[in-house]
């Protein structure tokens, strides 16, 4: 019996989709269930608008304000944008690179794949929570439960305050060149241009903060900012008088001070040539303005989170306190950008430790699986990087007879992905012999569990294996993606439309309602609207299992007679079910429903001759029997 | 195939490399020894349905590797699991000690409240002991774990050791301790209870009945 009606199963050799009817019917299929869940759960998505707006101003902030350290990071985020828009273009393209048997473009197929590779978005660390903005709410909401928020804002504020520090550092550091540099003769209008330009970078990163205070100090600055950008017009001016008076000799000797100079010696002495030249005096007002704002930035998350006297003080000990101290009252004056990241590393790991695990077996996290299962559309990396959803999955495979394609596709990618981890050092040798015994299952002409790869796959799978040196982390990619397709393209959709993927959703649904109401009466007043639908939908279920249960035990007790002896001892309605079918042993014959009659009592001799067939034959009369009384 | 059961069980085998765990879980699905065995590449599951106190359970058995390598890989398919297996090889003190390691990463990892068999494996090499069944027991007992010596050469207590622990899960759920339906229990209900709450009641009566002819 299958699951979920006829699917098209494909021989992996074909790896190909069959075009036609059968993709057009599920394809229907899929969007019906898909409007389906989403009338379900509109209610969330109700409560989810109501916190989404409060948080989507800081979370801009932070996916705008580019620091250094984070350079690198938004160039990956960057390609992975790319490459996940790109993806619908790469998935047509695949069947008719299959086709082609060319592996030309194989470069750039892998990191096609490898944008695939652990990215689900039912499946989280606690990085890629505090950096989404769809589930840091959830987060956020779960902490708060617990009276931990402070953790979470302090991290995230003082993530924001690294980023936007630094920006102001370089805004700053760039007044600096700009006073040493008044006096020499260059372009006035483009050096204005890129302060102007800097001056409102910074305004826009600030203005991002979700904190009033320092809302309200970008603001005043803002006009400060405007108006000053006028004087220094003027003064620029000015410095072209100035510059007449100056000598030749005293320029070359700035020259000099200018290359040999470190960073700190540069600025001091930028400092003091800017102290002797009164026409920079509004430039360096307006540095002095910004680094004023970071430290009144520090003292304020100081005040919050760090002090003593905090109203909630998060955990550090005294020593990375005055650390912190020693880092904002620098002995030059200076706020060190840095000053946070010791304690925001603290706090990462008391959240890791503590509270993530906690959180992703939470109802929080199960609301925001649901809101990713039912925006409409599911990936297979969704599925395959979700062990919750792996474990229906799998289960999915099994019933259609498939699951040697995902036991490679794991086998693989876990081979590739321990292998990758270790950067180039690793064992060749033994990472040959772990290849050899996926080439020896899979692929091998004598495979134990052959998956139909053609002879182009195989010997490209041996030559990677064989490669000098050992295999690299991507020697799998090729049979890796085909596989990936398969089931893409073949199964997701028919484990999309599957009971059993009915009753994943059903089990999200069932906990986040069985944490609500533990939750208590606040819990429940805030998500009254979410509680009535979701609770009659359950509450359904919950009837017909318990209705279920009762007929299975039922045809248990009547299938099994010495399971109705032992049942017998602990309840009345078993023994007078055994009863009534002792009692209608004694009857020679009874008469069936159509009226026709049957005789009981004829098998008997059979039964005692001990033949498993006759006796299968007589436990089925006797249950079918039993069955039309009930 | 098409087979019903009343629920499905995610397990998990863990423990060092060479205890036997992928051994274990051919003779329990297969019914014989595994003679040609390479070690495990990250995960492989199997499955079986057994009868346990009247109820037909299918058990998704996620056999993970030993080897340290790996280890961070495999922990990714942990969370989840209703039950586990923690193997150790009585003739290796070495795997012996490093079962509170392999503990607290399911406890950790999967749930606190899984349940949690401790196997001693190749009781057929009694002669090479090194670790004693009192000692062992002994560790059970501080950790809460149940404890059996099985081998999967011969068979002894393989059988045993998956039904001990799917037993104790049944009896779990019937108390109330764990709930089927939240997720990441590691418990599905069977395709029979699936279709019933797919329907409504009258759906059910519109059914074709057994006919007495």
């Amino acid at each position: 019996m299958r699951g979920a009606g006829p699917s098209p199963r494909h021989s992996p050799r074909a790896l190909r989709p069959d075009p036609g009817p059968a993709m057009s019917f599920f394809r229907r299929k899929v969007k019906g269930k898909e409007q389906e869940k989403n009338l379900d759960v509109k209610s969330i998505k109700a409560s989810i608008a109501v916190h989404s707006p409060q948080k989507s101003t800081k979370n801009h902030a932070l996916l705008e304000a580019a620091g250094p350290s984070h350079v690198a990071i938004n160039a990956i985020s960057a390609n992975m944008d790319s490459f996940s828009s790109s993806r619908t273009a790469t998935l047509k393209k695949q069947p008719s690179h299959m086709e082609a048997a060319h592996f030309g473009d194989l470069g750039r197929s892998c990191l096609d794949y490898q944008t695939q590779e652990t990215k689900s978005s039912l499946s989280k660390t606690l990085e890629q929570v505090l950096r989404d903005s769809v589930v840091l709410p959830y987060f956020l909401q779960f902490m708060e439960l617990r009276r931990m928020e402070h953790l979470v804002k302090f991290w995230l504020e003082a993530e924001s305050f690294h980023s936007t520090t630094w920006s102001r550092i370089r805004a700053h550091s760039l007044n600096t060149v700009k006073q040493s540099s008044l006096a020499e003769p260059v372009s006035p209008s483009k050096k204005q241009e890129t302060t102007a330009s800097f001056v409102t970078e910074s305004l826009d990163r600030r203005l991002g903060d979700s904190s009033s205070a320092p809302l309200l100090l970008t603001q005043s600055e803002g006009t400060d900012l405007s108006s000053r950008t006028q004087n220094t017009q003027n003064h620029l001016l000015l410095s072209q008088e100035c510059h007449s008076t100056h000598s030749l000799h005293h320029e070359v000797a700035r020259t000099g001070t200018h290359q040999i100079s470190t960073d700190s010696q540069e600025s001091s002495s930028r400092l003091a040539v800017a102290s002797r030249n009164s026409c920079s005096s509004p430039l360096r007002e307006l540095s002095e303005k910004l680094m004023k704002s970071i430290e009144q930035d520090a003292v304020n998350t100081f005040t919050k989170y760090i002090s003593p006297d905090a109203a909630k003080p998060i955990p550090i000990t005294e020593a990375m306190r005055n650390d912190i101290i020693a880092k904002i009252c620098g002995e030059d004056g200076q706020v060190d950008p840095n000053c946070f990241v010791l304690a925001q590393a603290v706090v990462f790991s008391a959240m890791e430790q503590e509270h993530f695990s906690e959180f992703l077996r939470s109802h929080h996290f199960c609301k925001y699986q649901i809101e990713v299962l039912t925006s409409g559309t599911v990936y297979l990396a969704d599925i395959l990087f979700c062990e919750s959803a792996l474990f229906y999955f799998s289960e999915y495979m099994e019933k259609e007879d498939a699951v040697n394609i995902l036991q490679f596709w794991l086998a693989a990618d876990n081979f590739q992905s321990q292998l990758a981890a270790k950067k180039g050092q690793y064992d060749g040798q033994e990472a040959q012999n772990d290849a050899m015994i996926l080439y020896d299952k899979y692929f091998s002409l004598q495979a134990t569990h052959p998956l139909g790869f053609d002879d182009v796959v195989r010997l490209e799978i041996e030559s990677n294996i064989c490669r000098e040196g050992g295999p690299l982390p991507n020697c799998f990619t090729t049979p890796l993606r085909q596989a990936w397709t398969t089931m893409e393209k073949v199964f997701l959709p028919g484990f999309l439309s599957s009971n059993l993927y009915y009753k994943y959703l059903n089990d999200l649904i069932h906990s986040v309602r069985g944490d609500e109401f533990l939750g208590g009466n606040v819990s429940l007043a805030a998500h009254g609207s979410v509680c009535l639908p979701e609770e009659s939908h359950s509450g359904g279920s919950d009837g017909s299992t318990a209705q279920s249960s009762v007929k299975k035990a039922s045809i248990k007790i009547l299938k099994n007679f010495d399971e109705a002896i032992v049942v017998d001892a602990a309840s009345l309605d078993p023994e007078s079910l055994y009863q009534r079918t002792y009692a209608g042993k004694m009857s020679f014959g009874r008469v069936s429903d159509l009226g026709q009659f049957i005789r009981e009592s004829e098998p008997e001799p059979d039964v005692k001759k001990s033949k498993g067939f006759m006796f299968s034959q007589a436990m089925k009369k006797w249950v079918q029997g039993n069955t039309d009384e009930l | 195939m098409a087979e019903t059961y009343d629920f499905l069980f995610k397990f998990l085998v863990i423990g060092s490399a060479g205890t036997g765990k992928s051994c274990l879980l051919h003779q329990f699905i297969e019914n014989k020894f595994k003679q040609d065995s390479n070690h495990t590449i990250g995960v492989e599951f199997g499955s079986r349905v057994v009868n346990v106190g009247g109820k037909t359970v299918k058990l998704q058995i996620w056999d993970t590797a030993g080897q340290e390598r790996f280890r961070s890989v495999t922990r990714s398919y942990y969370r989840g699991a209703a039950g586990a297996l923690l193997v150790y090889d009585i003739t290796s003190r070495e795997t012996y000690n490093s079962l509170a390691a392999w503990l607290t990463d399911a406890r950790t990892l999967a749930s606190p409240n899984i349940v949690v068999i401790l196997c001693g494996n190749k009781k057929d090499l009694d002669p090479e002991r090194e670790v004693t069944f009192l000692e062992a027991s002994r560790f059970a007992q501080e950790n809460e774990l149940m404890f059996l010596e099985t081998s999967a050469l011969t068979g002894e207590n393989v059988e045993e050791a998956f039904l001990k622990c799917a037993r104790t899960i049944l009896n779990k759920i019937d108390s109330g301790e764990l709930d089927p339906e939240r997720m990441g229990s590691g418990i599905q209900y069977g395709d029979i209870s699936l279709r019933q709450l797919r329907q409504p009641r009258s759906a059910q009566a519109v059914a074709p009945q057994p006919c007495g002819c």
